[in-house]
């Protein structure tokens, strides 16, 4: 999917590769440390769900009931966050407090180093 | 989560709820028709999880492998949201038709220790935000508390 970052500046927002969007292109734009968190979690549960098929013994079947019901407990988180990406209510897993940043950024420094980057190089370590 | 529509508008983007962001916060854009394409294909991963869930009584060793195959699925959907090249099929859009109580969370065969161990789902309210708020308040005083110890002996060794 084509993405990109950006910044708010007043009511625009100014991205940092304008070149994938074509004009009057709906968007929708989301806090990135949000999507980061909501995103991670999804993929945290799924890994965790992993770990427990690893360690599932085959042979055993009143194991796997026991397991059943945790495996479908992590399901039913990742849905609850797949909902938040289009409500309006807060995020679960966002449940930090706002900590006032007192270092401010050089803004200007941001966008330059930012847009030199190329777009092949967004990637999921890069949220 | 605080999400915003806008249209691009030469090279910039109009937003329709501004006032969602603060001024220093980053934001990240998606095209708003591939982001709901993306997102109803996990959906209907997940409403398949859930089917299997709701089809058999006893669970065998079947239904959890075809599980994990869509678990495979829905992890490599999620590892392919920022691939530029991948191109969407907007030939169907998903639109979730199951029953919500089908998707309700089984706590009758959920064990009684594992309350205390997982996370529970709840709900933010101003006073959970002030608790959690007192609580990192509480940290910082038992922090501070460790940090001067050592200054005070050092005081009355001399």
């Amino acid at each position: 999917m084509r993405a990109s970052q950006g910044i708010p500046h007043g009511p625009k927002a100014r991205l940092y590769h304008p070149e994938l969007f074509q004009d009057h292109e709906e968007v929708i734009v989301y806090e990135r440390e949000e999507f980061r968190r909501n995103f991670t979690i999804m993929q945290g549960y799924i890994r965790d769900i992993f770990l427990m098929y690893l360690q599932l013994d085959n042979e055993n079947d009143y194991m796997l009931l026991g397991q059943w019901p945790r495996i479908m407990e992590r399901i039913h988180f990742i849905n609850l966050e797949l909902d938040s990406f289009f409500s309006e209510r807060p995020v679960q897993c966002c449940l930090d407090t706002y900590m006032h940043n007192s270092v401010r950024a050089n803004e200007q420094e941001l966008v330059k180093s930012l847009s030199n980057y190329p777009i092949e190089s967004m990637s999921l370590d890069w949220l | 989560m605080r999400h915003s529509y806008g249209t691009v508008d030469r090279r910039n983007i109009l937003l329709y709820k501004p006032q969602l962001f603060h001024r220093t916060d980053d934001l990240l854009i998606f095209p708003s028709r591939d982001l709901q394409k993306w997102h109803s294909e996990i959906l209907e991963y997940i409403d398949g999880l859930f089917q299997i869930n709701a089809q058999t009584d006893t669970i065998t060793i079947e239904d959890i492998k075809l599980a994990f195959g869509l678990l495979t699925e829905i992890d490599s959907e999620l590892a392919r949201l920022f691939d530029s090249k991948k191109q969407m099929d907007f030939s169907y859009q998903y639109v979730s038709q199951m029953d919500p109580k089908y998707k309700k969370r089984d706590s009758q065969l959920y064990g009684r220790d594992m309350y205390h161990v997982d996370r529970k789902v709840l709900r933010i309210t101003p006073q959970v935000k002030h608790q959690h708020q007192m609580e990192i308040l509480k940290y910082a005083h038992w922090l501070w508390a460790q940090k001067d110890n050592p200054t005070i002996l050092n005081v009355k060794k001399r």
